[in-house]
């Protein structure tokens, strides 16, 4: 029994994990049994600075004085190709905010079969959403800060698993799809809060297709996540010792989660529409269902881009059990009001937003961009700031960001 | 007195070519991009006619799928034909097309095509490239052996 329990699906991806990485040093130390081996360096930085106009607030990081240190980053990576079918890619990225982690994003094995087809091997990004997998290469996009209703950190961003790509083409239609399967240990934030979370298991399937100017895209993804929620555990105890079990286990971070996308996008030489709508369920009770989406428009000038967005999210809660009664005793009193204030604490992400940005390119490798948010939620809730009264202050600032973006 | 000054205009071939000249660069200052240049085609070093639709050659050039065999071979951004296919058949700006790219690498779904310097070097590449598909200015001259796939209305 003990040896089955050994070889869970985390066991397994952590032996794939150093397997690919022996693998990689293998193919890197042998380039010259290939003809065609190469190897590519590449990367990418930003240098983001921000501020928002309330001394009372702070949003992603930002109070009302210009950082530099929230969003800049620097990425390198390595590509090397054993031959046209077989490659290893590494990419590891330093962040300069507290809230992002720095490390090794992407560690892979690639494999080609052939032109339309492709599989990778190793530690990922999931792609959630249409940016999730390059939130961090500003040049990418025209926004600094992508909508945060959509991109938001409910969801963990690396995995370790198996993801496949094929291309297909059908005369005046073209696109890919794309199913990938995996695994995740590590932090992720529920509830405003980052903790160290294990993720079963994570698969998604997702698809696009082009047709003339317009773009039209879907995914589907789902996770089970289990989170160590150790401040709440003594409660929770308690709350079992008396046989409040409905209410002790609504405290539990550990369920199944999914997530639906999609986007439609129409795209001229001259300007852009592009929307994304996606929605995320739960059956845990901490995760909020959200649903959020945005749509923006861009119009190139010859030497400038000017866009504007529009973004909206609403989270709700399920419905938490009441077994609790209240007027027995003051000690049930107590136990009552306390989950009560635990259930009350879980912030309220729905937020309204509208952006307009300048993109100007450079050259061909460096972008310079400003952009001028006005964010607004509801008074009580949070919406995505960072810490706030609510009782006493509506969450509404305007956002100021700068930034430089390069590759290389 | 004017007849005599128009006259001398006339007769001055240097100032003749200047206000030419000016006067040209003066209309393609202003006229858009996408109405200044002259039309591209595709090229292809293949066995068989292929005709490729506008969005299959869009598909090719940004790392998509094609039906047949081929590949893209492109030239480098500042180049004039690069601006016409650009303009008329991805129907992308230069930095919208460096921004996908960037998108497409760090996401490791594909890389951007093969970059020549200039068409003759991109002719010699094809040449000597079963499957390999390149874009020239229309007026281009080219070996018998080329054949076309795609070409701008």
């Amino acid at each position: 029994m003990k040896i089955l329990c050994k070889y869970t699906p985390q066991y397994v991806a952590k032996i794939c994990s150093y397997g690919l990485c022996i693998l990689a040093l293998a193919l890197a130390s042998l380039p010259s049994l290939a003809d065609d081996s190469s190897f590519e360096f590449s990367g990418f930085g930003r240098i983001v600075s921000g501020a928002i106009d309330d001394d009372s607030l702070s949003f992603v990081g930002y109070d009302n004085e210009l950082s530099f240190s929230e969003q800049s980053l620097l990425a390198i990576r390595g590509d090397f190709s054993y031959s046209e079918k077989l490659s290893v890619v590494a990419q590891v990225l330093g962040h300069s905010g507290e809230s992002r982690k720095s490390g090794v994003q992407w560690l892979y094995l690639q494999y080609e079969p052939t032109t339309n087809l492709s599989f990778k091997l190793g530690r990922q990004r999931i792609p959630f959403f249409n940016y999730s997998d390059v939130i961090d290469v500003g040049f990418a996009y025209d926004w600094i800060s992508p909508p945060i209703q959509v991109y938001t950190n409910y969801v963990f961003s690396d995995f370790d698993g198996l993801t496949s790509r094929y291309k297909y083409s059908a005369s005046s239609i073209t696109g890919s799809l794309n199913a990938y399967y995996g695994f995740f240990e590590g932090e992720l934030v529920v509830s405003g809060d980052r903790r160290e979370a294990d993720v079963q298991y994570v698969f998604g399937l997702a698809g696009d297709a082009q047709w003339r100017n317009f773009l039209f895209s879907a995914a589907y993804h789902e996770g089970s996540v289990s989170v160590i929620n150790q401040e709440l555990s003594g409660f929770q105890d308690v709350l079992r010792q008396l046989n409040f079990l409905q209410s002790a286990n609504s405290l539990d971070i550990d369920g199944n989660a999914s997530f639906y996308k999609l986007g439609l996008s129409y795209e001229t030489i001259d300007y852009y529409i592009r929307s994304e709508f996606t929605a995320i369920r739960s059956d845990i009770l901490f995760v909020p269902d959200l649903d959020a989406g945005y749509l923006s428009m861009g119009y190139h000038f010859p030497a400038v881009l000017l866009h504007a967005t529009l973004a909206s999210s609403d989270a709700q809660y399920g419905s938490f059990p009441s077994e609790i009664p209240f007027g027995v005793n003051p000690q049930l009193d107590a136990l009552g009001f306390g989950y009560q204030q635990v259930i009350n604490s879980l912030p309220v992400d729905s937020l309204d937003s509208f952006t307009v940005g300048i993109r100007y390119d450079y050259t061909i490798n460096i972008a310079l961009k400003a952009e001028l948010s006005f964010l607004s939620g509801k008074q009580g809730d949070r919406a995505f700031f960072d810490v706030i009264d609510s009782t006493s202050q509506k969450p509404e600032a305007l956002l100021y960001q700068f930034a430089v973006e390069w590759i290389f | 007195m004017k007849n005599n000054l128009l006259a001398s205009i006339n007769n001055n071939k240097s100032f003749g070519r200047r206000v030419g000249l000016g006067l040209s660069l003066a209309i393609l200052w202003t006229t858009p991009i996408s109405t200044a240049f002259a039309k591209v085609k595709l090229i292809a070093n293949v066995d068989e006619e292929i005709s490729l639709s506008r969005q299959e050659v869009k598909s090719l050039f940004l790392g998509g799928a094609v039906q047949y065999e081929l590949s893209a071979v492109a030239l480098e951004p500042d180049h004039r034909t690069r601006l016409q296919f650009n303009t008329h058949v991805l129907g992308l700006t230069e930095s919208r097309i460096q921004s996908y790219w960037a998108q497409m690498r760090f996401s490791g779904k594909s890389k951007p095509p093969r970059e020549l310097a200039s068409e003759q070097s991109a002719i010699a590449y094809v040449m000597n490239n079963k499957g390999a598909v390149t874009y020239v200015d229309e007026a281009t001259e080219l070996p018998d052996s080329l054949k076309v796939v795609f070409e701008t209305k």
